[in-house]
This record gives C-alpha cells, sequence and structure tokens, in this order.
C-alpha cells in the first residue's frame, strides 16, 4: 500500500456536507443509502446518465435466465441485516424464493431501486440524481467541482467514484468495416448484442466467463437455435455451485503463488478425505482473499495475475446450478461449443465475419463464420485505457495513479485514491470495483456493502474520535 | 467397455464441471460412441432396464445405458444429490422437470411442474441438484436407449408420490441394475 496514514477529518460535526457519487450503480447506490442515513448534515448528489439507480449495468438486464451468482441469503444491501434481501423477496414476489436460491438479477435490481428510491424519500432534499455523465474534477482549496455533460457543475466536499466494471477492452483487429457490418459488438451489454440477428444465424463470444455464459443464456431466451461457439485462449467455463454443507477449513498462508497453490491444494486435499469438496475450501479463503494478496510482493501479484487469476476466477465466481444445466444441455446437443484458442484478424465477407482461431496445443488454425460476434472479454482493467473521461482526467491530474500491475489503481485502505504525491486524497474516493487492482475481491456485493458503510462512518465522521477532528 | 469411453469421461468428472462433462459426452456422442448394441439390455416388458456399463473403481462415477420400451416411465425422482448427465441415444424420450418449493416436518415435498420437453437422438438432459427433480420416459412407439453419467455411485435416491392435497412423500430407494 502506497502512501501513509491518511489524515482524518469530519465535516459533519462543521456543517452541511455534499457528497458526489459518480455511478449510480449498485455501488453508488449503497453508499448513498449509508450516507443518507448516517447523518443529517449529508447531502448526496448521485451523478449517473442512466434513469434508474440502483441498477448499473449487472443489475439492468431484464432476462430471467440471467441470475445472481449467489444465493438470496448471502446478498443482502446491509451488513447488519443478512436477511434483508429474503425477506424483501418475500414481501414483493409471487415465487417462492428461499434464502438457498439463485434469484434474476433484475429482482435484485428492483430491491437496489427500491433502496435508492426509500433513500430518497426518507431525505428528499439532501439525495438528488444528476442525470449526466462527469466529465471531470478538479479539487479546490474549498472542496470539489465535478463538471458534468450538459454544463452543470457540481459542488461537493467530497467526492465518491463508484464506476463499477468497466466496458470491456476494444478488441484487436476490428476494422471500420467490421463495425459497420453490425454484426460485432463489443459488449454483451450493448444495445440489440444479444438479440439475434436471424434465429439460425452462427455466433461467436470471444470470452468463455461469466459475460459469455450470460450471452448464451440471452441469446436463447430471444429465440436464438443457431449454433454458439465460444472462444478463450485457455477454454475454462465458470464452476458451477453445488448444494454441499461448507467444512470448516484452515486458510492459506503464504508469501508467494507457488506457495500459495500448494497451499490450497494441501488443504483441498484434506476437506476431500471426509467427503468435502474444494467450494468450501474457496469459500473460506474469501473472506482473507484482500489479505493473502497484500501479502504478496509486487513480482508475486504479477506472477498471480498472469497466470493464477483465469484459474482463480473460474473457481471463485461460480454459475448457479440451474444456469449450469442449461449451459451444460446446450453443449451436450452440440448446440454451445468450447474452443480454445487465440483469435486472429477478423475479416468481412459477404456471409458476415471470418475469424481465424489458431487452435491451443495444435498448429490448426479454424477458420470460423459467424453471422454476429460478441466481445464477452470482461472488464477492461487497465485504468489508462478507460473511455471513462473523469478517470482520464484524475489520472492526468495526478490525483489518482494506477496500480503498478497496471490492473485499476492504487487507493489506501479507507479506499481514498492515492494520489501522484504518494498521498491518499482526503477529498477523492472509491468504492467497488473502482478499488480492484489495489483489492482483488470488490467487485460483489458483500464487500461493496461493507465499504459503503465504512465509507459513510469516514465521510460523516462517526468513526473518528473527536479530538482528532481536522480540517 | 473401451478406455475410449471411460477415460474422457473420468478426465470430466475429476474436472467436476457439469458443463466439461455434458461436452465430453458431446463429442463421444458425435463419434458414434453410444452406438454399440452391446451397451443396453433388451426392453424388459415389466420396467424400463438398467445395465450397469462401468463402476469407477474410486466410485468417482458410473455410466449406465437404460432401454425404454414405449410407455415406460420413471415416477417423479432426484438423483441422490449427485451431478450428472443423460443423453439420448435411440427414441423418443419426454423429460419433465420440476422445481422444489417447499418441504414440510413430515419430510414431503410440495413442487412445481417446471417444464417439460421431447428429447430425440442426441439430446441431453443435465442434473445439477437441486435442478434434478424429474420424470423421465420413453412417449415413442419404439424401445428407446439412454445413457447416463453420474458423478458419484447414485446407488440410492429419492422417488416421489404424488398425495390427493398437492404434496408428494418422499420414498428413499436402493437402485439395482438388471445385468
Amino acid at each position: 500500500m502506497a502512501g501513509g496514514a491518511p489524515r482524518t477529518f469530519s465535516w459533519a460535526t462543521m456543517r452541511n456536507f455534499t457528497v458526489a457519487i459518480v455511478g449510480g450503480g449498485a455501488s453508488g447506490t449503497l453508499v448513498a443509502a449509508a450516507l443518507t442515513k448516517r447523518s443529517e448534515a449529508t447531502h448526496v448528489v448521485i451523478v449517473d446518465p442512466r434513469d434508474k439507480l440502483g441498477r448499473g449495468v449487472a443489475y439492468s438486464t431484464e432476462c430471467p435466465l440471467h441470475l445472481l451468482n449467489v444465493p438470496a441469503g448471502k446478498i443482502s444491501a446491509f451488513p447488519d441485516q443478512p436477511d434483508h434481501f429474503v425477506r424483501w423477496l418475500a414481501a414483493n414476489v409471487a415465487e417462492p424464493y428461499g434464502p438457498a436460491s439463485f434469484v434474476p438479477r433484475s429482482l435484485y435490481g428492483d430491491y437496489l431501486q427500491g433502496i435508492a428510491a426509500e433513500a430518497q424519500a426518507s431525505a428528499p432534499y439532501r439525495f438528488r440524481h444528476h442525470k449526466a455523465l462527469a466529465l471531470d474534477a478538479r479539487v479546490e482549496a474549498d472542496g470539489i467541482r465535478v463538471t458534468c455533460s450538459g454544463g452543470e457543475t457540481i459542488h461537493a466536499d467530497a467526492l465518491v467514484v463508484a464506476s463499477g466494471n468497466a466496458a470491456p477492452a476494444a478488441w484487436p483487429h476490428v476494422s471500420p468495416d467490421i463495425q459497420r457490418s453490425q454484426r460485432f459488438f463489443n459488449s454483451a451489454w450493448d444495445d440489440g448484442a444479444i438479440v439475434p440477428g436471424s434465429r439460425d444465424e452462427t455466433v461467436l463470444l470471444l470470452g468463455t466467463g461469466l459475460t459469455a455464459v450470460d450471452a448464451v443464456l440471452g441469446l436463447r431466451h430471444n429465440g436464438h437455435r443457431g449454433t454458439i461457439y465460444m472462444v478463450s485462449r485457455r477454454g475454462l467455463l465458470p464452476h458451477e455451485h453445488r448444494v454441499f454443507d461448507t467444512p470448516p477449513s484452515t486458510c492459506p498462508e503464504a508469501d508467494t503463488v507457488a506457495e500459495l497453490l500448494d497451499s490450497v491444494r494441501t488443504i483441498v486435499r484434506e476437506v476431500q478425505i471426509p467427503g468435502g469438496n474444494w467450494r468450501g475450501v474457496i469459500d473460506n479463503v474469501r473472506p482473507r482473499t484482500n489479505a493473502l494478496w497484500k501479502a504478496l510482493s509486487l513480482a508475486e501479484q504479477r506472477r498471480f495475475v498472469r497466470h493464477a487469476l483465469p484459474y482463480w476466477n473460474v473457481h471463485r465466481h461460480r454459475i448457479p446450478p440451474e444456469s449450469a444445466k442449461d449451459i451444460a444441455e446446450l453443449m451436450a446437443s452440440g448446440e454451445l461449443r468450447m474452443l480454445a484458442g487465440r483469435t486472429g484478424e477478423i475479416e468481412v465477407n459477404e456471409c458476415g465475419l471470418r475469424v481465424p482461431i489458431k487452435l491451443r496445443g495444435s498448429s490448426d488454425v479454424l477458420a470460423l463464420d459467424a453471422g454476429r460476434v460478441i466481445n464477452c472479454s470482461g472488464p477492461q482493467h487497465d485504468s489508462r485505457k478507460l473511455a471513462n473521461p473523469l478517470i482520464q482526467s484524475l489520472l492526468a491530474q495526478g490525483l489518482m495513479v494506477p496500480y503498478p500491475l497496471n490492473v485499476g489503481v492504487q487507493v489506501a485502505e479507507n479506499g481514498a485514491f492515492v494520489g501522484a504525491d504518494g498521498a491518499p486524497s482526503t477529498r477523492l474516493f472509491s468504492i467497488g470495483p473502482a478499488r480492484f487492482g489495489t483489492l482483488i475481491e470488490t467487485t460483489a456485493i458483500p464487500e461493496i456493502r461493507v465499504q459503503a458503510r465504512e465509507l459513510a462512518d469516514l465521510l460523516c465522521g462517526a468513526a473518528m474520535p473527536a479530538a482528532k477532528l481536522a480540517g | 467397455m473401451s478406455l475410449a469411453l471411460v477415460e474422457p469421461i473420468l478426465r470430466a468428472v475429476k474436472d467436476d464441471r457439469v458443463t466439461g462433462l455434458a461436452n465430453t459426452i458431446a463429442r463421444l456422442g458425435e463419434s458414434g460412441t453410444f452406438e454399440d448394441p452391446g451397451l443396453y439390455l433388451s426392453a424388459c416388458p415389466e420396467h424400463y432396464a438398467r445395465r450397469l456399463i462401468w463402476r469407477d473403481p474410486e466410485n468417482r462415477f458410473v455410466v449406465v445405458g437404460m432401454t425404454w420400451a414405449p410407455g415406460q416411465t420413471t415416477p417423479l425422482h432426484d438423483h441422490g444429490g449427485v451431478w450428472g448427465v443423460e443423453i439420448v441415444v435411440g427414441g423418443t424420450m419426454r423429460e419433465t422437470s420440476f422445481r422444489l418449493v417447499d418441504r414440510d416436518p413430515d419430510g414431503r415435498y410440495r413442487f412445481i411442474r417446471a417444464g417439460e420437453r421431447m428429447a430425440t437422438k442426441g439430446m441431453a438432459g443435465v442434473l445439477c441438484p437441486p435442478h434434478d427433480y424429474h420424470t423421465f420416459g420413453n412417449a415413442g412407439t419404439t424401445p428407446a436407449y439412454t445413457l447416463h453419467v453420474y458423478g458419484g455411485t447414485m446407488s440410492r435416491c429419492n422417488v416421489f408420490s404424488a398425495e390427493s392435497d398437492g404434496w408428494w412423500r418422499a420414498e428413499n430407494v436402493q437402485l439395482g441394475y438388471d445385468a
């Protein structure tokens, strides 16, 4: 972690204070709700061009086959009310969902949207949604000035970047001809990406992770019946959740990636002797993932990102049994085909797009003709390449610096961005996926709801002894 | 039983992904591996016939061939918590899937009917508990053949009988083979 201990401060005891939150998805909504509730002196302005708060990219999908990959009992929005979401489901949804159910993400979007609406209704003068894109932010003597599309400027005492998961990195080899063909989509969440152009067209998905699984299920739900190919370098699909009792297991200890893998393998072997499952071991590691990550040197972290992260992801981020069943049935009947290999330069021809794929472990190159190609490669992690204008401005001003691995950015323990001077900001903070890099486990609700609570405590000053208050 | 069938299945079972097993089954199915008539018994008039094709010596999986006379069907059942893949090798099967919605203190179950589909050669059903409650039977006019791979021994499972009030009573049964 770069930088020393952050200076403590509290605006709340001095006067009304305003927090601008850039991004109104799950992270932005949870921190806004926590701030509104925490102190009556707090004003929040969420800057997000979307109409609806709470849903972000993850919970905007309307496809009923797009499920949460966490059971309902583990995804309450509030750390101190673990059954909050299950109770919400019982009160608002006719389907008999329980704590073990994997429910549609659209329902979770409704739930978060409800939390935003409730926070807004409880404090109508202190909670504002400004429908615009944040373009730039400047730190001034008396606060932060955020410039938005449409020309409005917001003055705030603190800024929280809740930008969520970024769109995938732009796919290489996409010429203007390919763009014009309207057969290539750089994200599965782009308008119309998973609505088939024709029922029987062949679709190629670039990626085999959670987004690719969503794309398959979405295409089928939207009436597609043609063959779907999915390709990634290693051809790794996510593992599936299983119903099992989590056995207690020890946590791995390690200073290097090699030791870490050895340690995890040993624990899994021990757990499996009495009939346990590796899934329980991974789940037990979960609360300590960030501590294990921070204990690695930069060189070891780089090694982890390069060699182990894809494997960690498919074991850690598992798909619900229902989705696994659907995907497996499509694979067993040959309607969905998995390829491991590297793709080359895409060509446009009269039938669609031709994608060369050099198959892993072979010198063969397969020329695949597809009517539609969708980039499902997962979020762009290199902060320097993000399309977000606010983040580019903060990087350019040195108010934010990339994490040394070019994965995410540097943040302090309390979520403050660390600037080029090495000091954590007292005004600029992050939540959720915006902390990726410094943290490796920061994109799921169980982490985000705690970060939201802690940020609210910090910004409202309650977590700080009164004697330590300073500007 | 040829190693050509067992080795790829063992690899997939060890990898512990139902999607991976499905992918393996698809490739084996396409190469005609399951069409050896020696894998299946003749239809039996009393009940569908189960033949144990392969039992892994370490009990990690079993491969079972089943033969269904027209009209023969299973009761509503689960798979003892085991995951697996069932593929139609010949004939026309009907699968009706159910979703568990409730259990009462007496061990009775309540389900809703989640879907019904016809499966012909090459089509597969996947069991991923708790999404594995179903009935499965021959809906055609000729014998049907199916091949089943389970990620465990699956020596016991629950079968359910409907009661008059919409609930189902479970009976845990030992599963046997006809040969």
